[in-house]
C-alpha cells in the first residue's frame, strides 16, 4: 500500500499551509468568501478521519502527445511544451469520523482529482493529507473486471485490488453474489452479464471491503432504481456504522438527502464548505451564471495556447452584414473573428469549428486547407478574420470554437472551446444536424 | 494495511499473484490446445534455428549434446522476451487499473514476470525431455538451475519494469525493444557454444547478464565439456559485473517505482 493508506503521510511542506490558504481566499475568481475560514467556522466535533491541508496539484499536460524517442533524439533542443493544470489549489478540510461528506463541482473543477488524491493513487504536489483507517476508493466499480472469466476470478482480483486479502475475498464471495443477486451466475463469464448485473456484482464487491472510510465518485449514477434504492439503504447502513463516507456527485438531491456537510469546488479551488443546503443552492446559481455549461457538459470555455495571439471576440453575421444571434436556415453566413498578436507571427492558421448541442462537429474549416490569408502579422497588431459559408446549418443552437495556430499547426496560440455560439431557426425542423441542398425524383416504372 | 493485519509486502504479493494467475488462466481458459501453444512457440523456433544450423550451415555438428544446449537456451531466452516484450506495454495497458485504484504499481511488472514465469515452468518440461533424450545424467550441478532461474527473474522483471516507465513518453519503444531483444538473441550463447568464441569477443558477451545465466544453464544442467561462466571470462573476479547488472536494475526499478512512475502514470 502506498503510504497514504498507512495512516501517516509525511508533511511534504506543511509551512506552505498558511500561505496556500490566503492565497486560495485572495485569488478566488469568485471572491466568495474565505474558505479556510469557512471550513474553521463550522468545526467538527468529531474526532477527524480526513485532514488536507493546502493541498496543491497540478498537472504538466503536454500539448501534443504521444512522443517518441526518435523525435527526443532528432530535437534534442526543442522544449517539450506543456500546459499547467491546476487542479487543486490550496485546498483544506477535515472531516470528522463517521460523516457523509460531499463533494460538489462541475466538470473539470477539480473534484475528482480531489478524490483521487484522496485515495493515493495521486500525490500531491505540496500539502499533506492524512486519513485514518482503511479506505475503500469507489473511484469506478469493477476496476480489473475482465469479460472473459467467470465472476468468481473477477471478484477475487477485483477484492483483491479494493485491499482484501486473497482469503478475505473468499469468504466474502456467496455474501457478495447473494448482495447482487447473481448466485445462480457466478460460473458465467462477464461477458454474458447485462449492464446491470456487472453494476450490482461490482457494487457489492466494494462495499464489503469493510473499509473505514469510503470514497465514492458518482456511482449512484448508474444501475436501475430497484438497486439505487438498495445502494442508498446500503450507504445509510454503513454510516449508521459508524464509517466515514466522502461522496463526489452532480447530483444535488443525493447531497441534501445525505450529506452532513459538503465543499463546493471551482477550478481547483474551495469556493465553500457547510451545511448541504446551501452548497446545493450555490452550486445551482454557478450553474446558472454560466449557460450552456450544463453539469454534465465540458467546461465552456476552456482554452488552450501559449498567449502569443489572442482571440479577443467572435460574432456571426448574416449576407448584409448584420450581426446577430439568430438567423433564418439558408443564404450565407459569415463567422468573425478579431485577433491581436501578442508576439510577430508567420503564416498562422486559423480554424473554426461549429459544434452542434450535443457537442459532434458539424463543420470544420481552416486557413492551412483552403490557402486564404496568411502573410506576417507584427506584434500589437490586430486582424479580422472572416469565413464566409453557405449556410447548410439544421434548425438548432451552435457553438463557434476559434483557433489560432502556428504555422507548424501544432501549437495553438489560441484556441477557445464553444467561446461564441449562434441559432439557426426556420419552420423546417427535421431533427437533423445538416440541411443538404437536394431534391426528390420519383418515377414510375414502365411496366413491362 | 493494519486493519487487515498484513504489511505492505503482503497486500502486494497476493495482488501480484491474483493479477498474474488469472490473465494466465484467461490466456488458456477454454482452450485444450493452450498449452500446446506455450510449448509449440519455443519448440519451433529451436526446430527453424536447428534445422538451419545443422541441416543447412553444417554447423553444430562438433557441439555435444547440440539440440539439448539450443531448447535450454531458447526457453531460457523466451522468458527474458515475454517478461520484457509484455512488461513494456505494462502500464500503458492497465491504464485503467493506474488510475482508478491505489496500487502499488510495481505489482504491474512484477504480474507479468510471474505469469510468463508458469509459461516457463511449463516449457522446462520440454527440456527435461530433450535432455533425457540426451541422456545427460542428472548431477547435484543441477541444484545450481534454481539460483539462475531466479537470478533471470529477477533480471527480467526489472528490465520489463524500466521499460514500461520509458514506454509511457516514448511510444516508439515497443519497435527499438524489437531490435533491443534481436541484439540479446544474438549476443547470448543460445545457438553457438560459448566457447566457439574468439575469447577478446567472449569476454565482452560475458558482461551481459542474460548470456552468463544461458551459459552457465548449459554447463551445470548439460556439462559436456561446456565452461563455466568463470572459465569463459577474462577473470572469474569478472562475474561480479553481470552480477552487479543485476542488482542495479532491480535497485533502479525499486527507487523509480517507488517515486518516479507514480507521476509518470499521472500523465498516461
Amino acid at each position: 500500500m502506498r503510504p497514504i493508506a498507512t495512516n501517516c503521510r509525511r508533511p511534504v511542506a506543511s509551512s506552505l499551509v498558511p500561505s496556500g490558504r490566503v492565497k486560495a481566499a485572495t485569488d478566488s475568481a469568485t471572491g466568495l468568501k474565505d474558505a479556510a475560514a469557512l471550513g474553521a467556522a463550522k468545526p467538527s466535533a468529531r474526532k477527524p478521519a480526513i485532514v488536507l491541508r493546502g493541498v496543491e496539484k497540478s498537472f504538466r499536460v503536454p500539448l501534443h502527445r504521444r512522443g517518441t524517442l526518435k523525435e527526443r533524439v532528432l530535437h534534442p533542443f526543442t522544449p517539450m511544451e506543456v500546459e499547467e493544470l491546476h487542479a487543486a489549489r490550496g485546498v483544506s478540510f477535515t472531516v470528522g469520523e463517521g460523516e457523509f461528506f460531499g463533494i460538489v463541482g462541475r466538470n473539470g473543477s477539480g473534484k475528482s482529482t480531489l478524490l483521487k488524491l484522496l485515495a493515493g493513487i495521486y500525490q500531491p504536489d505540496t500539502g499533506e493529507i492524512r486519513i485514518e483507517g482503511r479506505v475503500s476508493p469507489l473511484i469506478e466499480l469493477g476496476v480489473g473486471f475482465n469479460p472473459e472469466m467467470a465472476a468468481r476470478d473477477n471478484v477475487l482480483v477485483n477484492g483483491t485490488l479494493l485491499g482484501l486479502s486473497r482469503a478475505e475475498t473468499l469468504q466474502r464471495f456467496d455474501e457478495i453474489v447473494e448482495f447482487a443477486g447473481l448466485e445462480r451466475f457466478t460460473e458465467l463469464p462477464l461477458k454474458n452479464y447485462s449492464a446491470g448485473m456487472l453494476t450490482r456484482l461490482a457494487f457489492s464487491i466494494a462495499i464489503n471491503v469493510d473499509a473505514d472510510v469510503l470514497l465514492l465518485d458518482e456511482v449512484l449514477a448508474v444501475g436501475d432504481v430497484g438497486f439505487q434504492e438498495k445502494c442508498f439503504e446500503t450507504f445509510r447502513r454503513l454510516h449508521k456504522a459508524g464509517k466515514t463516507i466522502v461522496l463526489v456527485t452532480h447530483a444535488m438531491a443525493t447531497i441534501r438527502r445525505f450529506c452532513s456537510r459538503a465543499i463546493l469546488i471551482e477550478q481547483g479551488r474551495m469556493v465553500k464548505i457547510g451545511d448541504p443546503e446551501d452548497i446545493a443552492e450555490l452550486y445551482r446559481e454557478t450553474v446558472a451564471r454560466e449557460p450552456g455549461a450544463g453539469p454534465e457538459g465540458d467546461p465552456r470555455g476552456a482554452r488552450y495556447g501559449d498567449g502569443s495571439a489572442e482571440i479577443e471576440e467572435v460574432w456571426v453575421e448574416d449576407e448584409l452584414a448584420l450581426r446577430g444571434n439568430s438567423f433564418e436556415q439558408g443564404g450565407w453566413l459569415t463567422i468573425c473573428a478579431q485577433v491581436r498578436f501578442e508576439e510577430a507571427m508567420e503564416d498562422p492558421s486559423f480554424v473554426f469549428v461549429i459544434r452542434s448541442e450535443d457537442g459532434r462537429n458539424v463543420f470544420s474549416s481552416a486557413t492551412a486547407a483552403s490557402d486564404a490569408g496568411g502573410g506576417a502579422f507584427e506584434a500589437g497588431e490586430r486582424i479580422m478574420v472572416r469565413l464566409r459559408f453557405r449556410n447548410h446549418l439544421g434548425v438548432g443552437t451552435y457553438e463557434i470554437t476559434p483557433c489560432v495556430a502556428h504555422p507548424e499547426g501544432r501549437r495553438w496560440a489560441d484556441a477557445r472551446k464553444d467561446f461564441s455560439a449562434f441559432a439557426i431557426r426556420g419552420d423546417g425542423w427535421t431533427g437533423a444536424m445538416v440541411d443538404l441542398p437536394n431534391e426528390f425524383a420519383i418515377e414510375r416504372k414502365p411496366s413491362p | 494495511m493494519s486493519s487487515a493485519g498484513r504489511g505492505a509486502f503482503g497486500r502486494t504479493a497476493s495482488l501480484v499473484y491474483t493479477l498474474a494467475i488469472t490473465e494466465f488462466k484467461r490466456r488458456y481458459y477454454g482452450n485444450a490446445l493452450g498449452y500446446f501453444w506455450t510449448l509449440a512457440k519455443p519448440l519451433l523456433l529451436f526446430a527453424v534455428l536447428y534445422l538451419a544450423f545443422t541441416k543447412i550451415l553444417n554447423f553444430g555438428g562438433g557441439v555435444p549434446d547440440y539440440p539439448a544446449m539450443v531448447i535450454t537456451g531458447i526457453v531460457l531466452y523466451n522468458y527474458f522476451a515475454e517478461t520484457t516484450g509484455e512488461g513494456l506495454y505494462g502500464l500503458v495497458a492497465n491504464e485503467g487499473l493506474v488510475r482508478k485504484v491505489p496500487v502499488p504499481l510495481l505489482v504491474i511488472p512484477l504480474a507479468t514476470a510471474l505469469r510468463c514465469f508458469f509459461t516457463l515452468c511449463l516449457n522446462l518440461v520440454a527440456v527435461l525431455v530433450f535432455l533425457a533424450i540426451a541422456d545427460v545424467p542428472v548431477t547435484w550441478q543441477w541444484l545450481q538451475f534454481p539460483l539462475l532461474l531466479t537470478a533471470l527473474l529477477v533480471f527480467s522483471s526489472a528490465m520489463g519494469a524500466l521499460l514500461a516507465d520509458l514506454y509511457v513518453p516514448f511510444r516508439d519503444m515497443g519497435a527499438i525493444w524489437e531490435i533491443g531483444l534481436q541484439l540479446f538473441f544474438w549476443t547470448a550463447p543460445i545457438i553457438y557454444p560459448i566457447e566457439a568464441v574468439a575469447p577478446e569477443v567472449r569476454h565482452v558477451l560475458m558482461l551481459n547478464p542474460l548470456a552468463v545465466i544461458v551459459a552457465q544453464a548449459r554447463h551445470v544442467l548439460i556439462g559436456q565439456g561446456a565452461p563455466s561462466v568463470t572459465e569463459a571470462m577474462a577473470s572469474p573476479a569478472m562475474v561480479a559485473v553481470p552480477i552487479g547488472i543485476v542488482l542495479a536494475a532491480l535497485a533502479a526499478s525499486i527507487l523509480l517505482y517507488r517515486w518516479i512512475t507514480p507521476r509518470i502514470a499521472e500523465q498516461l
